[in-house]
């Protein structure tokens, strides 16, 4: 099952003028991610965040390439939750 | 596309901070959102939340979100303020129940626009949280209020556990970093009076590093900190909140930070609590404790 992966609600800035950047992936496209990893770091104007796997699974897509702007209200990538 | 990647490489590797994607931050959240309540940690987002919240302290913005003073560094909005909302208080004690919160920082945006600086409604909700949870420890970190001893009277007699004020950075860098309302030496006559005040009242400061301030700068900024009874002082390294701000001058080691907490130490009798993460009310239960 594809799981959408966002920035977590709570990690969004407040001001719209903030512009948000994905700065590097921690995995590439077909890697295996455990649910809490390190996913990706994002930059804002401020310092540098990362951003934890929400899910186990695979990465099977990225939205958003190293060094790209993006809305935090768009999805980042695609999980592919492990089936058990 | 050939994008640049511009930000990350402006930051060391200690200017990283990791959001876990944890169910308790995510619930706490929503429920400050279904309340309708601001806080700073969320507003400024702040890389402490989830440790914070998670030792139930909270840090709430009081008397709206647009400030009367236009400070060079901080990305609160500016213009002219609201009127007040007559039902903080409650949403305030409602937050406080339900986050089971211990330790709450309440501090606010300046309103000189009022003639008390807003001392009269800080201090009804400082009262009612007292009366309702006489349990919990309440610090206010507030604004200078122009220096009025009746303003700084009126959030004595509500009798928080801490007065906060802060200093924000050096001497030479108030007039660049501060509004021009704000003056280095009025703040700590604030922390002064305030001391002479009540004495039993702990009282706080708080510097930023990384805006151009030299090493001896700092030091002698501790040692004025100090002359006034501050217990206890916090410093962190300064971080533009957006292109807007003013820019980093500097991005200051570990090692530095680590230096100014063993020197306070070993020199003088306040606390510093110091660090690349550190910010005003990092930690505050725990130093308020005595641990």
């Amino acid at each position: 099952m594809d799981y959408l992966v966002y920035i977590p609600e709570e990690a969004k800035p407040d001001e719209k003028e903030v512009k948000v950047q994905i700065s590097q992936w921690l995995f590439g496209i077909g890697d295996m991610i455990e649910k809490g990893a390190e996913l990706v770091e994002v930059c804002t104007d401020k310092a540098v965040y990362v951003i934890t796997a929400p899910v186990s699974g695979i990465l099977t897509k990225v939205f958003i390439e190293e060094g790209q702007f993006f809305s935090p209200d768009n999805p980042i990538c695609i999980i592919n939750i492990k089936e058990n | 596309m050939n994008y640049e990647l511009i930000t990350k490489k402006m930051f060391p590797d200690w200017i990283r901070f990791k959001i876990p994607d944890t169910g308790e931050v995510k619930q706490i959240h929503s429920l400050l959102e279904n309340i309708g309540i601001a806080t700073v940690c969320k507003s400024a987002l702040c890389p402490n939340r989830p440790e914070c919240w998670s030792r139930k302290t909270a840090t709430f913005l009081l008397l709206g979100d647009i400030c009367s003073r236009r400070c060079s560094f901080c990305a609160v909005k500016k213009g002219n303020p609201i009127a007040l909302d007559p039902m903080e208080k409650d949403k305030i004690l409602k937050a406080v129940e339900l986050m089971g919160l211990q330790y709450i920082i309440l501090t606010m945006v300046t309103r000189d626009d009022l003639p008390d600086g807003g001392a009269e409604h800080i201090s009804n909700i400082v009262s009612s949280i007292k009366e309702k949870f006489p349990e919990r420890k309440i610090e206010v970190l507030v604004s200078d209020f122009q220096g009025d001893t009746s303003s700084l009277h009126t959030i004595l007699k509500a009798k928080p556990d801490v007065f906060s004020h802060n200093l924000e950075t050096v001497e030479r860098l108030c007039p660049v970093v501060r509004d021009r309302k704000c003056s280095y030496r009025l703040s700590l006559e604030v922390l002064k009076k305030v001391k002479e005040m009540s004495a039993e009242i702990k009282t706080k400061s708080g510097i930023m590093v990384g805006l151009g301030e030299t090493q001896k700068e700092v030091l002698q900024t501790l040692i004025d900190l100090n002359n006034v009874g501050c217990s206890v002082v916090t410093i962190g390294q300064y971080l533009q909140p957006t292109s807007k701000q003013l820019a980093v001058s500097e991005f200051i080691s570990p090692d530095e930070f680590r230096y100014y907490e063993q020197w306070a130490k070993d020199n003088l009798s306040l606390k510093v609590i110091a660090g690349p993460e550190v910010r005003s009310s990092y930690h505050a239960d725990f130093w308020c404790k005595g641990e």
